[in-house]
């Protein structure tokens, strides 16, 4: 049509510019795609937020114990092996669910629970009703121990090492699927 | 128990599925956003609590600060930051604290660092490349404009002939071409041909739409299924209504009786087992796990009891297996492996810690001991292919059983009697066969047991059944069943002696079954010993609820000893 | 059989847009009249097709038959006529179909209209059309089948979210989606350009009608949505800067720059590849919205029930939809030639300005809104991008715009003239000034923001005005009557479009700077003070509604002991779905609102109360429906008088 030469000098702008709509496009959509791919494979789940304590030593848990209350949930008593601290109430229906998978994994492995502002006696009752997995069991009745752990929703189940080492914490009901792959990897790791 | 069995089977649909409310099913009743009590009583301090609040997120609501939202755990935060106020830190403090717990993502503003500089960098990084690049492209422009400007005026002067007429509705806009662009003759713009073309491609196009289109929809839909709308269905909705509050009142008044006749004979097992079925059908929990552990103490510790009790506890939690209830289930199992209550429960225990693999074979085996009629039986192949479809399990086709089975005995029904003599007679002596090989297949003894019933040869189904017998000696209820089977053939003297076997056996099972001391006191009948069977027949008798129409017949069968 | 005739012919639509999107493409490219012409029948039967489903499927809900799985999941026996009907489209599957209808209903528009377009032209644009929509049903049929059924059929649905029974949410997104599918057509005729290898002026004025009406749809449709989160969300706020709201922003501040990039196209032949990029970024940022909603990536209150199954097949369309065009732009837009040039200061400027600060907006949003997700991918760690992040940098880009805006309109093509931009300058000068210092004075303890809000939008008013003035000035009427009539209608939309601009900051800024608000605990008999009224606990009642029970408090507002008004926040309950929502009461008034909400208490303890006076936020959606009314006006205006292109050269 129009001479070569003139519509060089006529052209609307540097080439790049009319790359990089499609070069940002790109980035922007291989995020979108990795995550989508994460999120069905399930090695990502947006409801979980990584723990600030990770690698950090476990908080302290001066809490009473529901048994009596006379006694001090002491994590220090459980030293020297690895423990799973788990965060539940009787109104948090997927505590209910979780429980069975508790059962097996107190089998092997010391599980101490927090009951996070509940009743002691509806604790009880769901104790009796679905099974006590812990060695001990502590009453958080305000929720403040909770705040010290950073707990944003029960259940949340936290794995300290030997050394009083937060190693893991996951959000959410243990099903035996995160009890394989997540749990009772970092238990091992911690042994 | 069917009944009983089906509720569990739809719960434990129920059960499979995780509360949609999501991790943090506990939020019950909301606190509305901020509320006077949180209020701090220093004006100063409490506007800086909520300028704090705003730049908080609330982390388990969609997208709000902590001082919008109603959740418990933002009410909590709210608190944290105005105690900590009221303990004189500063803004940043409180900030770096709350940071130090719950990280980064509790920040609304995000901070600056290192994950972070590119963020912020952005719109100062795009502000200045993008200005960039438009003064770059001006200054193309304009180089190419100085020298091409004599060009560019007599382009537009020969362009705007042209677009003069176009924003009318004008043909000749479209004929001068703009666009009309492929290079081919501008007559292909407006210019139409309608020939015989046209009609040919529109029909085939039509016809090929048509056919894809109602192939697809036969791949997708449902032709089958006509409307229903709300308004036609008033009369089912009626009967529905009905039928369902006519059953709640059968059942709370069949609950009330069962409670009276408790109260009335609390010593009779049965009236707390069938309280306990009442409770179950009227989904009175509470009341149907108290009357079974009552049931369980009376009767010790009785497996049946126990698997009942601990379906009653798994409906009690929602469908869900608890723990106590694996428990009771693990107990029996260990004593009576074959109990099919309880491995029902086992077995929808694997399904709901999505083992698939265990809670198929489980159902299997259970399919396996029960007999072909068992009320459970289609609930449970539906369980079953659940469970393999859930765990991408392949079960292989149910395996052609050896021998008559119904269907064929369904069709041996339609032949005459020679034809259906020889075809039965055929399949016979091919289990007979197999099971001369394999002498430990319960099941192929019970129907070859069966077949020969049909071919009218008692004593070859009653040897069959003793084979049976003797391939389970723990289970009661085999023995039971071929002893039954030896009575009411007329058999039993000449079977005494297997018979006294598959006895000993039952006896040590189970010494108080009422079915096996009538047997008993039969077979010591047979033998002779009348006063054994006077014993065992009184024995029978005193346990026998008042109400049992076998009393008199039993007063009778005494007295005639 | 009703839904299954409307099963049907979606099947068809869908089997008919795979014809629409292949054949005519080919006869464009053999120079094959009837292969071309095939397009406008086969685009109205993929309409009809659709259409009938749609209707089939509003038709299931009204009669609530639920063998439909849809109706039995979103809709209930007792919910009133309009919200069964509105229920259609409160779902993942109905609003997708709604997406479908407009997006073919705009292609059917297009056989109609386009009469005068070029063949070719309007072949391609079909095409592309056809393409989407294509895209569109295939994701519908085979991963959103709206006609799901259930057999044995329920005897009643699982009810609606009580939060969706209201008439804003009604209307909010078939409005929305007639702004996001109206920028289909854009996209369309943009793709179709690139296709041709040529962009021209004709061009431009065949797109700018679709351009408007998308904007003005996208306007209001906005303005909705914030304007329901406002009245029924109970905290009073309007903008919450959430991924879904960013969603919708980006496609509207680009489709602003397009309005204005595709006029100097028009015009002057100028800024093509801009105008280009801008028609397939702004649909694209709408694609983009949609699988934001849908796929369940980002957290937000708006999501539909999330499926990373289903985003995985929007990914798809978008890769494909959105990839490819921006490919073809790279390949052939450095081919689009401007027709001419302009000087530094100069109309053409102005907008070049405009089109850049708009442009690097909706980069700034684009960037806020997936930092997050792209932080995590590559490190793992979780942060939030909050309004403070948006108020820190989309501020002050939209801050320079507004100052800008005040110049754009009153220079002259390819050179500005003095006389006329030294009037609005000294205008907005003045006015600016004269606000800065009334707020001073007026306002105790003023921020600078605000002082810095204040002076900007005089500064915009001072420079509107002073354009209006200066324009009729130049006409060559003579009385004010006269000059008035002689101003025509698209310049009078565009001072409406503006001025809607003002109104509008001037209700984020009051409401921002001056709202008030009490929270208090009170028992009935209190009395609260609240911005010079007295607020008057009167009591609780309870009260029955269609399908929910209430309990209202009933407050007396009164001003120098005169009653004004009687305020009734409630609580509800509704009960099929046993779901809890606040209703807040509000007496809006051109001056402010007064905006009261019921907490939770009882008779003892007293009720938690709160509330607030916020000055001018009506301002807000009236300045939006300004902008809606301006774009409305212009683009009657050139439909009634269609501009010869001479014309537009002509000092005005």
């Amino acid at each position: 049509m129009t001479e070569q030469s003139t519509n060089e000098a006529r052209r609307t702008g540097p080439k790049l510019s009319f790359i990089l709509p499609l070069i940002g496009f790109l980035i922007l959509a291989g995020f979108a795609a990795a995550a989508l791919f994460a999120t069905l494979s399930g090695s990502r789940n947006p409801a979980q937020l990584p723990s600030v304590l990770i690698s950090k030593p476990a908080p302290a848990t001066p809490v009473p114990l529901l048994d009596n209350g006379l006694g001090t949930l002491d994590l220090a008593d459980f030293a020297g092996e690895p423990l799973l601290v788990n965060f539940f109430a009787s109104w948090c229906a997927p505590c209910r669910a979780e429980a069975p998978a508790l059962a097996l994994l107190a089998e092997g492995v010391t599980v101490i629970g927090i009951a996070y502002k509940d009743k002691p006696a509806d604790t009880s009752a769901f104790l009796t009703q679905f099974g006590n997995p812990f060695s001990a069991i502590g009453v958080d009745r305000d929720g403040r121990l909770g705040f010290a752990w950073g707990v944003y929703g029960v259940p949340e189940s936290y794995v300290i090492g030997s050394d009083g080492t937060v190693l893991l914490r996951h959000a959410g009901p243990i099903d035996r699927r995160v009890l394989d792959e997540v749990v009772m990897p970092a238990i091992k790791d911690a042994r | 128990m069917k009944p009983v069995l089906r509720s569990c089977g739809v719960m434990f649909l129920l059960a499979a599925g995780i509360f949609v409310g999501g991790i943090f099913g506990g939020i019950t009743t909301p606190a509305m956003a901020i509320t006077a009590e949180e209020m701090l009583d220093d004006p100063t301090l409490e506007s800086r609590a909520r300028e704090l609040s705003k730049q908080l997120r609330c982390l388990v609501c969609q997208n709000q600060s902590i001082d919008d939202s109603d959740a418990e755990l933002a009410r909590d935060l709210r608190r944290e930051v105005r105690g900590q106020l009221m303990t004189g830190a500063t803004d940043s403090e409180i900030i770096e604290t709350l940071r130090g717990k719950y990280g980064d993502y509790l920040l609304l503003n995000p901070p600056i660092s290192s994950g972070t500089y590119i963020l912020w960098l952005a719109p100062l990084a795009v502000l200045i490349g993008g200005a960039g690049l438009v003064l770059a492209a001006r200054r193309t422009r304009r180089t190419g404009a100085a020298t091409g400007q004599a060009q560019e005026q007599s382009q537009e002067q020969s362009q705007e002939q042209p677009h003069e007429a176009v924003a009318g509705s004008d043909d000749q806009a479209s004929r001068s071409g703009f666009g009309a662009g492929s290079g081919s003759g501008s007559g292909s713009g407006s210019g139409f041909g309608f020939g015989s073309g046209f009609g040919y491609i529109y029909f085939a196009g039509g016809a090929l739409v048509l056919a894809a289109s109602l192939g697809l929809y036969l791949m997708l839909g449902r032709a089958d299924l006509g409307d229903q709308p709300l308004a036609q269905r008033q009369a089912e909705i009626e009967t529905a209504a009905k039928a369902q509050n006519q059953q709640a009142e059968t059942l709370a008044a069949a609950l009330a009786r069962a409670k009276q006749q408790t109260i009335d004979e609390p010593t009779n097992v049965g009236n707390w087992l069938r309280l306990a079925q009442a409770a179950a059908m009227a989904d009175d929990n509470q009341t149907e796990i108290r009357a079974l552990t009552t049931a369980r103490e009376m009767t010790g510790d009785d497996v049946t009891v126990k698997s009942m009790l601990a379906e009653a506890l798994s409906r009690a939690a929602g469908g869900q297996i608890t723990v106590p209830a694996r428990t009771l289930i693990a107990s029996v199992l260990a004593s009576s492996p074959d109990e099919p209550r309880a491995l029902y429960l086992a077995g929808l225990a694997a399904y709901q810690d999505e083992d698939y693999a265990r809670a198929v074979s489980i159902w299997q085996r259970l399919r396996t001991v029960s007999v072909d009629d068992a009320p459970w039986m289609s609930l449970l192949d539906d369980n079953i292919a659940d469970a393999a479809a859930a765990g991408g399990i392949d079960i292989p086709e149910a395996q052609s059983r050896p021998g008559p089975d119904e269907a064929d005995i369904a069709a041996a029904a339609e032949m005459s009697d020679e034809d259906r003599t020889a075809m039965i007679e055929g399949m016979v002596s091919g289990l007979a066969e197999k099971l001369a090989e394999n002498p430990d297949d319960v099941e192929g003894w019970r129907r070859l047991g069966r077949a020969y019933e049909v071919l009218g040869r008692p004593e070859d189904a009653a040897s069959a059944l003793i084979s049976a017998a003797n391939a389970v000696p723990q289970d009661i209820d085999q023995q039971v069943t071929t002893l039954q089977m030896i009575v009411t053939s007329g058999l039993g003297r000449q079977y005494i002696t297997p018979a006294s076997r598959l006895i000993e056996r039952a006896t040590l099972l189970a010494p108080d079954r009422l079915d096996l001391l009538f047997l008993r006191g039969h077979f010591a009948k047979l033998e002779g010993r009348t006063d054994k069977a006077r014993e065992l027949w009184q024995r029978l008798l005193g346990q026998l609820p008042s109400d049992s129409p076998y009393i008199d017949d039993l007063k009778a069968a005494i007295a005639a000893l | 059989m009703i839904a299954e005739l409307g099963h049907f012919a979606l099947i068809l639509a869908f089997v008919t847009s795979l014809l629409v999107s292949v054949v005519p493409l080919v006869g464009v490219a053999r120079g094959n009249a009837a292969l071309m012409q095939l397009a406008v029948p086969a685009t109205l039967v993929m309409t009809g097709g659709v259409l009938i489903a749609f209707a089939a499927l509003v038709w299931a809900f009204v009669t609530s038959d639920f063998s439909v799985a849809l109706v039995t999941s979103h809709s209930h026996s007792a919910k009133p006529l309009i919200y069964k009907i509105s229920g259609t489209w409160g779902n993942h599957e109905g609003s997708l179909l709604l997406w479908i209808v407009i997006l073919v209903s705009f292609a059917a528009i297009l056989t109609f209209s386009g009469r005068a377009m070029p063949m070719v032209l309007k072949t391609r644009t079909l095409a592309i059309q056809g393409i989407v929509s294509a895209a569109f049903l295939a994701f519908s049929l085979f991963t959103s089948n709206p006609f799901a059924r259930l057999s044995p059929a329920p005897l009643d649905g699982n009810g609606l979210n009580p939060v969706l029974q209201d008439p804003g949410l009604a209307l909010h997104p078939p409005t929305l989606y007639i702004g996001y599918v109206g920028l289909s057509m854009a996209f369309s005729f943009a793709v179709a350009g690139l296709l041709d290898g040529r962009i021209d002026r004709a061009w431009a004025i065949y797109v700018r009608p679709w351009i408007t009406a998308a904007w003005c749809a996208l306007t209001i449709g906005i303005a909705l949505g914030s304007w329901w989160a406002y009245y029924e969300l109970g905290w009073g706020g309007w903008w919450f800067w959430d991924p879904v709201e960013n969603a919708s922003l980006m496609p509207w501040l680009a489709t602003t720059a397009l309005i204005h990039s595709v006029s100097v196209v028009a015009a002057r032949g100028i800024f093509k590849s801009w105008t280009v990029l801008l028609a397939i970024l702004a649909f694209s940022l709408s694609l983009v919205g949609t699988f934001i909603v849908r796929s369940g990536l980002l957290t937000s209150v708006h999501s539909f029930a999330s499926d990373p199954a289903r985003g995985v097949f929007i990914l798809g369309i978008l890769l494909f939809a959105i990839g490819s065009p921006l490919a073809l732009f790279a390949w052939r837009g450095p081919q689009l030639t401007n027709d001419g040039d302009y000087q530094p200061v100069s109309r053409e400027f102005g907008l070049l300005v405009n089109n850049f600060l708009l442009t690097a907006a909706t980069i700034v949003v684009l960037i806020g809104t997936f930092y997050p997700l792209g932080l995590e991918m590559v490190s793992g760690a979780r942060i939030t991008v909050g309004p403070p992040y948006f108020d820190a940098t989309f501020n002050p880009i939209m801050g320079v715009l507004v100052l800008a805006m005040a110049f754009g309109p009153v220079m002259a093509w390819r050179r500005g003239t003095l006389p006329g931009l030294r009037l609005v300058a000294s205008s907005a000068i003045v006015a600016a000034l004269a606000a800065v210092l009334a707020g001073l004075a007026l306002v105790t303890g003023i921020s600078l923001a605000g002082l810095a809000g204040i002076g900007m939008i005089a500064w915009l008013g001072g420079g509107i005005l002073a354009d209006m003035v200066h324009r009729m000035r130049r006409t060559h009427h003579v009385g004010f009557g006269a000059r008035l009539g002689a101003i025509q209608l698209p310049v009078w939309g565009m001072w409406c479009a503006h001025l809607g601009m003002v109104v509008f900051l001037l209700g984020a800024l009051g409401n921002g700077l001056f709202a008030s608000e009490a929270v208090v605990r009170a028992k009935p008999g209190d009395v609260i003070d609240l911005a010079g009224n007295e607020i008057t606990f009167a009591g609780i009642e309870a009260r029955q509604g269609p399908n929910y029970v209430t309990s209202t408090a009933m407050l007396d507002l009164r001003r120098d002991g005169q009653l004004l008004a009687r305020l009734e926040p409630e609580n509800r309950l509704y009960t099929a779905e046993r779901q809890t929502t606040t209703e807040a009461a509000i007496r809006p008034r051109l001056s402010g609102d007064d905006y009261a909400v019921l907490g939770d208490g009882d008779a003892q303890m007293g009720y938690t109360l709160r509330l607030y006076h916020k000055p001018l936020v009506s301002w807000i959606w009236a300045g939006a429906g300004l902008m809606a009314l301006g774009g409305f006006l212009a683009a009657i205006g050139r439909a009634r008088r269609p501009q010869r292109i001479a014309e537009l050269d002509a000092p005005t």
